[in-house]
């Protein structure tokens, strides 16, 4: 049994369809790739995942539950988190603040301690603090807790935003381009992040990217759309030499030309 | 250590504002002040009802949604506290609180469809939802009096210790001035508290990047729905206070009109000048631009306009509200020796 299940996704917009009978599963403890040309659908196929747009049909299956058309919070209260294609973030909140409010889920205070402070409700506060500054250490921004989000430079946005969805402590992390705009010293360090984290705490990931040297030498298995279709699945040696693919791309090169 | 002391110095400052407060119809009274003592704790105790809505009405903000209803809910917490009060003969400190539970009813009814919609709609839903509470107040005769509205002289707030009763407002206002401050610090103290924990933190989320909030596991709705409730049922008791201050309600009530949709705009206005960043923005917007008001007086019907070309201006110099003027300053000094030196201002 897969940890998730995306049976016949599809999503229309209009009279364009963004993803059409998707087929695909994600097994536990993997790294599953999703590629593909710009306007491919990939973002959109998490934004169903992530009940931002509910699928036209089909259905998702998470830890065998029907999580179909599941409104955001209640996604993420199952266990999925998130990293946005953009850097999303809690612009003028500090870093470990964003990595607080990411642990949303995991506070609880009651009414009383939650208006009046109190004992317990210090403890609880500064017990989820040390839980951020070790994701942030994780992560290597514990040197920049106290900066403002918005200041820091867009490599370490990048990791911020991973360990605000890293707070949520999921089961499974989606990843939308997680090393666009980085230089190669940057990528390399990212990717080593996101291998250490599977190794670490058996997250399953799936990652969706446009740089194919990092796709291919991350992903355990690689699934490409095109057109909101899948045109090829399996391992990193069968996707490179898949004509399908090697098209899809060879296409999208003519069109930007 | 300096933390402390900050902490020292603020509460020091605060309890110094708060004395000045308490003091203030006695300082008036005294011949200090311009004008008549009675007529100006009139006007301190519409300032206190003002900045309790302008308060509540920054709190809605807080989550990055404006409404313009503020009016209407302190129609429906007075005219309910009123009339809970006059026909069904309820304690004035019982509907008083009541007033303020109605008001967050009712905007716990109609917070749900609201808030599917964001932005410029949500504005416009609750300041036509200001006007329907204003026209119903109008329409329905038999119970609110229509038009011309219904009075309660003989009623107020009283406590009664053994034989003696004191009426709260009935002899000079100061009593009802006391009681005002009360009400509204606890209200205050309630916001405030939501402000600085969790919750607040929850709603600066939404406010920053909701897409973000919802992603991490945070219930938008369900936070929308809880602040604009509560701070509705502060709105309420804001509307309770000034029909148990003025006696008689009609939906023209004077003084200023206060129900009519031009109330929502002044605490909009109030909450920018002030500051709309700072809990103590509304607090000081409210409280100058309603004084100014009175001294200024002589402008008669040219209020609006000035009132207007304050808030401009004070959008374009200070966008960050009167509450940082000392901000503004120094950049203000800079600017200005440079341009007497013939210099371009540093941007240092
Ligand atoms: N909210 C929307 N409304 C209408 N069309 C949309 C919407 N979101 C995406 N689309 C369209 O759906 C198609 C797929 O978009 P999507 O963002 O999923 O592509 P992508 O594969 O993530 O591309 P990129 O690599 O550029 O991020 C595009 O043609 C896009 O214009
Ligand atoms: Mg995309």
């Amino acid at each position: 049994m897969a940890l998730l299940e995306a049976r016949g996704l599809s999503k229309r917009f209009g009279g364009l369809d963004a993803v059409s009978e998707l087929d695909f599963d994600v097994n536990e403890g993997e790294i599953l790739g999703i590629i593909g040309p710009n306007g491919a659908g990939k973002s959109t196929i998490f934004n169903m995942i992530c009940g931002t747009f509910k699928p036209t049909s089909g259905t998702l299956v998470f830890r065998d539950k029907d999580i179909t058309g599941y409104s955001s919070h209640r996604v993420a209260r199952s266990g999925i988190a998130r990293v946005f294609q953009g850097n999303v973030l809690f612009p003028s909140s500090t870093v470990l603040d964003n990595v607080v409010m990411g642990a949303h889920l995991h506070t609880r205070l009651s009414w009383f301690s939650f208006l009046f402070g109190g004992p317990s409700a210090r403890r609880r506060d500064k017990a989820l603090r040390t839980r951020a500054m070790e994701i942030l250490e994780l992560v290597g921004l514990s040197e920049d807790a106290d900066t403002l989000a918005s200041d820091l430079p867009h490599g370490n946005q990048r990791h911020l935003c991973l360990a605000v969805a890293l707070a949520v402590e999921p089961k499974l992390l989606l990843l939308d381009e997680p090393v666009t705009g980085m230089n190669t010293e940057e990528v390399s360090e990212m990717l080593d992040l996101v291998r250490m984290l599977r190794e670490k705490t058996g997250l399953t990931l799936v990652v969706i990217e446009h740089n194919m040297k990092a796709v291919m030498g991350l992903c355990d298995r690689i699934v490409v759309v095109s057109h909101g279709r899948k045109i090829a699945e399996g391992t990193s040696q069968m996707i490179a030499n898949d004509p399908a693919v090697i098209e899809a791309y060879l296409g999208v090169d003519d069109d930007a030309a | 250590m300096t933390e402390q002391q900050k902490r020292l110095s603020k509460g020091l400052v605060g309890v110094v504002i708060y004395a000045l407060v308490l003091a203030l119809p006695w300082i008036l009274r005294s011949g200090l002040g311009v004008g008549k003592g009675t007529y100006w704790t009139h006007i301190l105790i519409l300032v206190g009802v003002m900045i309790l809505s302008t308060s509540s009405m920054r709190a809605i903000f807080l989550t990055g949604e404006m409404s313009l209803g503020t009016a209407g809910f302190m129609l429906v917490g007075g005219y309910a506290a009123a009339l809970l009060s006059a026909k069904a003969g309820l304690s004035p400190w019982l509907t008083l609180l009541l007033g303020g539970l109605v008001a967050a009813a009712v905007a716990g009814l109609v917070a749900y469809p609201f808030f599917r919609v964001k932005g410029i709609y949500f504005v416009i839903c609750t300041l036509l939802l200001g006007f329907i509470f204003l026209y119903m107040a109008g329409y329905f005769k038999g119970l609110t009096g229509g038009w011309q509205g219904f009075q309660f002289y003989d009623i107020s707030p009283q406590i009664t210790v053994g034989s003696r009763t004191l009426k709260f407002g009935t002899k000079t206002n100061i009593e009802y001035f006391y009681l005002t401050v009360f009400v509204v610090s606890i209200c205050l103290f309630f916001m405030y508290r939501m402000e600085h924990s969790r919750v607040g933190m929850v709603w600066k989320s939404i406010r920053e990047a909701d897409v973000l909030a919802k992603s991490v596991g945070v219930n938008i709705m369900a936070h929308k729905i809880f602040i604009f409730v509560v701070a509705c049922f502060f709105i309420g008791i804001a509307g309770g206070l000034f029909a148990f201050h003025v006696h008689a309600l009609s939906p023209t009530s004077t003084p200023a009109n206060i129900f009519h949709f031009f109330t929502s705009v002044y605490c909009l206005m109030y909450m920018v000048v002030g500051g709309a960043n700072s809990f103590y923005g509304p607090i000081l917007g409210t409280s100058l631009f309603m004084v100014l008001r009175e001294l200024g007086r002589a402008v008669g019907e040219y209020w609006p306009m000035i009132a207007g070309a304050v808030l401009i201006l004070v959008v374009f110099f200070m966008p960050k509200g009167l509450v940082a003027t000392g901000e503004y300053l120094p950049v203000w000094y800079r600017k200005l020796r440079g341009l007497f030196k013939g210099k371009t201002p540093s941007s240092a």
